[in-house]
């Protein structure tokens, strides 16, 4: 079960309202590589993982990508509040507000709205373990591409936050996949499927 | 401390908490990393008694009931605009 705290992980106070920039942060909340689809993955891939320290670090690193879910999409809402018609028909962002008006939806920049294939789960440590590596530096290069296109400090500050836990969880992702390989026969990782074999490992 | 700087605090506080939190699940042997843990935990809820006693709730919880009304439900909520600086 989960309790919610009533604050966000890292504060977002945006002054100037952009909606230009809202529809390319929100790839961050719903597209192939944000915080939506992370904790998805993570959450989902948990019970199949044989060994402790792992469900803990996916349960928990799970959680936080709820957390960044909800710094993105505070970024999102607050960069489009008091919006007029006129800055809506001129910023581009008509497209998604005919559909949503200014309603916060899990899509990627380009329109396409959310969806699981962005997400694996195996069943196999190894095998998830590397797309958990792989989805963590794909979200940094996503934070990078988005501090190039940004200029305002009050949307960079959490963008940095967000673009540097990307880094910590995939340090921590490492050292798991290096713990699963310890238990494992040092000549053939592959021997056998810990998360499903019985007997499979030290 | 003015309510702003504690709260801040508190906050940063609760970001290395995670950070030895994510860090233990990978070394749950590391003794130093454990005491420093508990070290931040206990420093912590110091922390927090003096914001409450000073400032009220630090968090408003769910389960929390002051008075005659149901603070949970009060604005403005993590997510939207608050140019108070001391909404953090």
């Amino acid at each position: 079960m989960w309790q919610y705290n009533k604050k966000l992980q890292f504060p977002v106070n945006i002054k100037n309202p952009n909606p230009k920039y809202a529809q390319i942060i929100i790839s961050q909340f719903g597209g192939p590589d944000g915080e939506l689809g992370a904790s998805m993955r993570y959450l989902s891939q948990r019970y199949s993982m044989p060994y402790g320290e792992i469900k803990g670090l996916l349960t928990d690193i799970g959680t936080e990508e709820l957390a960044h879910m909800e710094m993105v999409s505070a970024m999102v809402q607050q960069l489009t509040r008091k919006l007029s018609t006129d800055e809506i028909n001129n910023s581009g962002f008509a497209p998604y507000f005919v559909d949503h008006t200014t309603g916060v939806y899990p899509q990627a920049a380009a329109g396409l709205p959310w969806r699981a294939e962005y997400i694996g789960v195996k069943g196999d440590i190894i095998t998830d373990l590397h797309e958990d590596l792989a989805a963590e530096q794909k979200a940094r290069t996503t934070y990078d591409n988005l501090l190039r296109l940004i200029d305002d400090p009050d949307v960079l500050e959490p963008l940095k936050f967000l673009r540097q836990r990307e880094v910590v969880h995939y340090q921590r992702f490492g050292e798991a996949l290096r713990l699963a390989t310890d238990r494992l026969n040092s000549k053939n990782f592959y021997a056998c499927n810990p998360s499903f074999d019985k007997n499979c490992g030290k | 401390m003015n309510k702003y700087a504690l709260k801040k605090k508190i906050h940063a506080y609760d970001f290395a908490i995670l950070e030895f939190n994510l860090y233990l699940d990978t070394h749950p042997h590391d003794t130093n990393a454990l005491h420093k843990m508990h070290q931040l935990q206990t420093e912590r809820k110091e922390l927090v008694r003096e914001y409450e006693r000073k400032y009220g709730p630090y968090i408003v919880k769910a389960t929390q009931v002051k008075g005659n009304r149901w603070c949970w439900v009060d604005n403005p909520w993590p997510w939207e605009y608050n140019k108070e600086e001391d909404n953090i």
